[in-house]
């Protein structure tokens, strides 16, 4: 506890020898004693000084006078104390503590006291008498007024004493104390250690949370002490592995820096200094601060030592960085360790644990879905530690995340990296997982001849990988992506012969069946479909086996099996993909057998099993068309009517649309069915009562053969005009009563948009012009249904709101990508982008419509597109191959022919063929003339290109034909036309009739 | 100039006691006595300073005497405040964390002594420090507010500079707005500093939370765990931000849940009745009778007892994220537990919690200290 070294005292004795006033033989003796005495001490031969007090005390002694004594007894005070100091300086505990005592009771209002006192602390310590000691010090705590810094030196002893005696409880608080209020950064430093010794002695690790927030919001002492770092980083090591995290991240947290730990030892030592100069500078130095003195100077060598210590201690930072983020980790707080290992990348980026921190973060990032600092990490721990154990596995690791981003071209790159680089060959359960994900991908990529040769690396290469037979399945499966499916079933059946208990036996036995169904082997199918259900009656793929066998069936002819397979489809399969998917090619089975009550009975049972679950409105409508077909129009009116009102407001609800269509035609068709056979029957009628009058009897019977032949035709084509001219009043008549019916519904909404909206373009379909709405909000763009939202898109676009517009198609094609408005939708918001300039993301769009739907009308009009903006780009020839295209497709045939041909010819001219530019603009007004728009311009392109040939009179020629047709001469291009004819030079403009004009 | 004289210390005395009377208002903690030291003079001496200080002057008076004089407060050297006894009394009581007891005395105090933070030598430090710990300890947002906007009028950049982050984080925390945003997502702060770095992450994560952006606002409430020092002011409200936004990730999971049980419920309630349909159907072809209608098959299914055949979602107490918030809040319960946010903290610990940590505690094996 307290150092004994050697203490160079500076005693300054204020001695008055003048005190003892007047003086007799003995009195000079005790006077020249306390002169040798005084010297002895100013010179620190305290030895010497103590029989010399001892004369003069003695002769104190000895005095009888009152008078004289009362006078001396301040000096007898002072005498006593400078023995007692002189034994203590000198080492004579065991004499200075009964003498210090005696003092402490002669003069309990001494000034020396509080000094008296620490110096039987100090001489209690030196000599091991512990309790005296704690006791000693407890009295001066709690009955001596001492100023704050000592009282912190008097504090940290008597727990520093407590700890000796082994009463660790009652040491803690004090050291608390002392690292609370002590001033002194020395004190502070060996108050937190020793906290720390105490709590682990005390194996009451809850105490050290109690140390937080004694350093919160201050310097920690933890800055100024080696040793708590280290005796925390050991102790923390420990409490880890004792599974204490939460204590053991709180001594991590409590941790300094080994730099900070250096400055501030150096602060310790320069406070240290400047105490021990303000102490020795103060009168009567040695007698008055002895105690403080003899604590400042061993912390000082203390301190020292320590400071040597963390010179060469080695740097402990980069471990406890880690130390903290492995804690961290284990305690789930996994984005906490990111960044703990993060901030160790960027302060020991070479470090020993910098390979384990960048597979740690990389594989943290991946765990937490932070894709790209996955990648980053991992990459950067395969570029700079290639041969480290977990290389790779990060590699691997990198190959899932750009996977699960759909990223197959850099899943491929950091495969193919890891393989050229020897990280991932150097083990086979390595090289055999990444050459499999190498085919993985390219198949992802339709890439399917690679893919094959990369699962036949693994099967050649890496037989034993567990990879091996998985690679020979998709390599087989693979197949069938190409349309090879008699290659397919040769690999699918070798694959069960070689593997039959693979995990992918079930799912080759299926696509066997699949395959053979892609080759056409329709008996082949129906017998391995069947063999798979006997083999596998438990498999997940049995409802989808049966959906198969329903098609082969049905394509057999055998319609009644295929009714039954579908049917079966359900009670084996959770999927409702698949059961609507059956239902409903049931359905189609049906109504190609014009099995009509059937039908009904079919659907209406899908209604009954699967309710709103199912797809109820689609359904509805399937119905209506048994209904129809049976002639139960009110059944059907009444059907569509109902289910339109119960999912009208449900923009979901995708029948809806299609019924209400339906429902317009239905009801407008019967209304005029009605209305005419009505009025025939009312004419029938009264024709019939007017003939059968004698009058008219009479007058018939007057006619002869042929007159009476004539009046029956002439009567037939009446009647007939008659009934023609009906069903056109008729027909006025229905659009008004199924405008005036959905307009009396509209006018009963609720406010349900949807419902509201979709009532609004049934009336339009009617014919009402003025059902649209006055304005259109972005709330009804985020309502509407499919077939609504692209008439919205439409009104949007005449309306000149082209955001809104798109918004409305952007909605198709996110939420209801599996409609008849899908495609549509693509390519008018395809032809917006296009007219704004977007051609990128335009193209993007008629790609899309290219690939995906490749049957569709609208997919022609997408064409035209492409090839327009490669014409913008100036890529004439490539323009000109999608307009090629657009007229090969007999499905296109239409306004999209001549439109086709006439760009063909412009992106030809273009490219500098003016001859067979011309071909093609002839072609379309020879054989598109009822195509005004195209014929004209193609008229005026073919003018300008014999201007261009220098055929000046067929130009003319060419305006004056185009302009000899009034519809025409009437469009810009006749406009341009006649310009252009009157620009030629007048021998070229006359016709080749007219002889020239001299 | 004796330091010890009977006047001074009666001086200081009586504004101890008027302090302790009045409730420390600004204008009582004059006079202010100090030690100063002016180029002029080879020794600092002994001043009472009087009333605030006006144009960068302050009106000072020798001990016992009424005349005071203006001194410009760019001429002096070093000041030394001798702190009255209720202000050391205050920034003991900050020491005990008996932060309430500090806050008024301490206010009052530092309000009069900031100005002369910018005298070259001063301890002006001590007390402003202390004040703004116990107002943080205590969130006192109010007189943050004013003690930094006070800083950040001082014609000091370095405090200035903190005090307008600190602003802006005050904002942040009530709430903020696109400003604080752009203000923390400027390149202007210091990502390699301490402090303004540990603000930004905060007033980050404050505002990912307002949008229940629960992981981005972690990811920047973890950089303050992570790499802060737990000594630092922030660190107890980054225990409580982050325990809350697991706790809203922990909500959002259950939610997850319990929507995938309704699903799942739906879907065996929709295989019940497509069983229950052919069931019925069948009996009717072989009976001879209509087949059941809609309402027949949903009359013959038994709602309730295939809901009991779906595993319940387990409790939120079984929810990984919600430990982990139960860690950060006990943890900080335990940590800080005079402060604002540690009883905020203490509030959300479940019970469980408290046992099953008590238990952690109390039963691992202690290292061996005599290594």
């Amino acid at each position: 506890m307290f150092h004994s070294g050697k203490i160079v005292f500076v005693v300054s004795l204020i001695w008055a020898s003048a005190a003892f006033g007047q003086t007799s033989g003995t009195e000079r003796e005790a006077a020249a004693a306390e002169m040798r005495a005084d010297a002895a001490m100013g010179a620190g031969k305290y030895a010497e000084a103590i029989p010399e007090i001892d004369i003069v005390l003695e002769y104190i002694r000895s005095v009888q006078n009152e008078a004289q004594k009362r006078n001396l007894v301040a000096k007898a005070e002072k005498l006593v104390f400078y023995k007692a100091f002189c034994l203590v300086a000198t080492e004579q505990f065991e004499e200075a503590v009964p003498l210090l005592d005696r003092f402490a009771s002669l003069y309990p209002r001494s000034s020396q006291l509080k000094t008296a006192l620490t110096l039987k602390i100090y001489c209690l310590s030196s000599l091991e008498r512990w309790e005296e000691t704690r006791d000693t010090l407890g009295q001066v705590l709690k009955n001596i007024r001492v100023p704050q810094d000592e009282r912190m030196e008097l504090l940290m002893a008597f727990a520093e004493v407590n700890r000796t005696l082994g009463d660790h409880e009652a040491a803690f608080p004090h050291f608390g104390t002392v690292m609370m209020q002590a001033r002194d950064p020395s004190l502070k430093m060996n108050a937190i250690s020793r906290m720390l010794d105490t709590i682990l002695h005390l194996k009451k690790t809850e105490l050290l949370y109690e140390m937080i927030p004694m350093v919160q919001g201050r310097v920690s002492p933890a800055e100024y002490s080696l040793q708590f770092n280290l005796q925390a980083i050991e102790a923390s090591d420990r409490l880890a592995e004792a599974g204490a995290l939460s204590p053991a991240f709180v001594l991590l947290k409590l941790c300094k820096p080994i730099e900070e730990i250096r400055v501030g030892l150096n602060e310790v030592e320069g406070y240290l200094t400047d105490r021990l100069e303000e102490l020795q500078s103060q009168e009567q130095a040695t007698t008055r601060n002895l105690y403080p003195l003899i604590a400042v100077q061993s912390r000082l060598a203390q301190v020292e030592a320590e400071r040597e210590a963390a010179l060469s201690a080695f740097d402990y930072n980069e471990g406890l960085q880690y130390r903290i983020a492995q804690l961290l980790a284990q305690m789930d707080m996994l984005y906490e360790s990111y960044w703990a290992y993060d901030k160790l990348l960027k302060d020991y980026p070479t470090s020993e644990n910098a390979p384990i921190a960048l597979y740690s973060t990389s594989s943290i990032a991946a765990e937490l879905g932070l894709t790209e600092r996955a990648i980053e990490k991992g990459k950067e721990l395969l570029n700079q530690f290639p041969e480290f154990q977990y290389s790779p596995e990060t590699a691997l690791n990198l190959a899932y995340v750009y996977e699960q981003n759909q990223d197959i071209e850099n899943m491929l790159g950091v495969l193919q990296d890891a393989i050229d680089r020897n990280i991932v060959t150097r083990k086979e359960r390595d090289k055999g997982h990444a050459f499999f994900l190498m085919g993985y991908a390219n198949l992802f990529l339709d890439d399917v001849e690679t893919a094959g040769l990369w699962f036949d690396r693994v099967r050649t290469e890496v037989p034993k990988s567990r990879h091996a037979v998985d690679a020979r399945y998709w390599a087989a499966y693979s197949l069938m992506f190409t349309d090879d499916y008699p290659e397919a079933i040769t690999q699918l059946e070798a694959f069960l012969a070689a593997h039959p208990n693979s995990r992918y036996a079930m799912d080759a036995t299926y696509r066997l069946a699949l395959a053979r169904f892609g080759s056409g082997d329709l008996e082949g199918t129906r017998t391995a479909a069947e063999a798979f259900i006997k083999a596998y009656p438990d498999s997940t793929l049995r409802g989808e086996a049966h959906n198969l066998l329903g098609d082969v069936y049905g394509a057999l002819g055998l319609l009644d099996e295929a009714l039954d397979a579908y049917k079966l489809v359900e009670v084996f399969t959770s999927k409702p993909g698949q059961v609507h998917s059956a239902v409903f090619n049931a359905g189609r089975i049906l109504e190609a057998d014009a099995r009509w009550p059937d039908l009904i009975d079919h659907f209406q049972r899908y209604l009954n099993r699967y309710g709103e679950d199912g797809f109820y409105t689609r359904a509805v409508y399937e119905m209506g068309k048994g209904y129809k077909n049976s002639g139960k129009t009110d059944a059907v009116l009444e059907l569509y009517w109902e289910t339109f009102q119960r999912f009208a407001n449900d923009p979901n609800a995708l029948g809806a649309d299609m019924i209400l269509k339906d429902y317009v035609k239905e009801v407008q068709e019967k209304y005029i069915r009605e209305t005419t056979g009505e009025l025939a029957n009312d004419r029938a009628i009264a024709r019939k009562r007017a003939d059968s009058t004698p009058e008219a009897q009479e007058a018939w019977n007057q006619l002869s053969r042929e007159e009476q032949t004539a009046e029956l035709a002439n009567r037939e084509r009446r009647e007939k005009r008659q009934a023609e001219q009906d069903r056109i009043n008729a027909t006025e008549q229905a659009k008004q009563h199924v405008i005036s019916i959905l307009g009396e519904e509209l006018r009963q909404g609720d406010d349900l948009i949807t419902r509201d909206l979709r009532l609004r373009y049934a009336m339009m379909l009617a014919g009402d012009a003025t059902s649209e709405p006055v304005l259109i909000s972005r709330k009804m763009v985020e309502a509407g249904s499919p077939d609504v939202l692209l008439w919205l898109g439409d009104l949007l676009e005449q309306r000149d709101n082209l955001a809104l517009a798109a918004l409305a198609y952007q909605r198709v094609m996110e939420d209801f990508p599996d409609t008849p408005a899908t495609v549509t939708s693509y390519v008018k918001l395809g032809t917006l982008e296009f007219d704004q300039g977007n051609l990128d993301r335009a193209m993007d769009l008629f790609t899309t419509v290219y690939e995906n739907y490749p049957t569709s009308e609208w997919t022609g009009k997408a064409v035209i597109r492409m090839g327009d903006i490669l014409f913008r780009q100036e890529q004439y020839e490539e323009a000109a191959v999608r307009y090629e295209e657009v007229v090969l497709v007999r499905e296109w045939k239409g306004p999209l022919w001549p439109e086709a041909l006439y760009k063909n010819g412009l992106s030809i001219l273009r490219g500098g063929d003016t001859t067979k530019a011309f071909a093609y603009f002839q072609r379309v007004y020879v054989l598109y003339a009822s195509h005004t728009e195209w014929a004209a311009r193609a008229y005026l392109e073919s003018g300008k290109c014999l201007e261009l040939l220098n055929r000046q009179s067929e130009a003319a020629q060419t305006y004056r034909e185009m302009l000899k047709n009034p519809a025409l001469a009437d469009t810009p291009a006749g406009i341009q036309a006649t310009k252009r004819l009157s620009m030629l030079p007048a021998s070229a403009r006359r016709p080749a009739h007219e002889p020239p004009k001299s | 100039m004796n330091p010890r004289s009977p006047n001074s210390i009666m001086r200081i005395a009586l504004v101890a006691f008027g302090m302790l009377i009045c409730g420390a208002q600004a204008q009582e903690v004059y006079p202010l006595s100090a030690w100063i030291k002016i180029p002029a003079n080879k020794d600092a001496f002994k001043v009472e300073i009087h009333e605030g200080t006006r144009n960068g002057q302050a009106k000072m008076a020798l001990p016992g005497q009424r005349q005071t004089r203006p001194v410009r407060i760019d001429t002096i050297e070093k000041i030394s405040f001798v702190y009255p006894p209720a202000v050391n009394e205050a920034l003991e009581a900050v020491e005990r964390r008996e932060f309430e007891q500090a806050g008024d005395v301490l206010m009052a105090y530092s309000d009069a002594i900031l100005p002369f933070s910018l005298i070259p030598e001063n301890n002006v430090a001590r007390i402003v420090d202390q004040y703004e710990h116990s107002l943080h300890q205590r969130n006192e947002g109010q007189r943050l507010r004013e003690l930094y906007t006070k800083l950040l009028r001082l014609n000091d950049p370095v405090a200035s500079r903190r005090a307008e982050v600190w602003l802006a984080y005050l904002d942040a925390r009530e709430g903020g707005s696109e400003n604080t945003q752009d203000f923390f997502l400027d390149p202007a702060i210091r990502a390699d500093s301490g402090e303004e770095f540990f603000l930004q992450q905060m007033a980050l994560c404050r505002s990912y939370m307002t949008t229940e952006a629960y992981r981005t606002a972690i990811d920047h409430s973890a950089r303050v765990i992570s790499l802060g020092s737990i000594e630092n002011m922030l660190y107890p409200e980054a225990l409580h931000l982050s325990a809350q936004c697991y706790d809203g990730l922990a909500q959002a999971e259950q939610e997850r849940l319990n929507n995938v049980r309704s699903e799942t419920v739906e879907k065996e309630v929709l295989l019940e009745r497509v069983r229950v349909a052919l069931e019925l159907e069948a009996k009717a072809d072989k009976d001879g009778t209509p087949p059941p209608t809609e309402q027949d098959i949903l009359d013959a299914v038994d709602r309730n007892a295939v809901e009991a055949r779906i595993p319940p979602v387990p409790p939120i107490s079984e929810n990984a994220f919600a430990h982990i918030a139960q860690r950060l809040y006990f943890f900080n319960e335990r940590v800080f537990p005079s402060t604002y946010w540690g009883t905020a903290s203490r509030k959300q610990v479940w019970q469980e919690t408290r046992a099953a940590s008590e238990k952690d505690l109390t039963t691992f094996v202690p290292p061996d200290t005599t290594k």
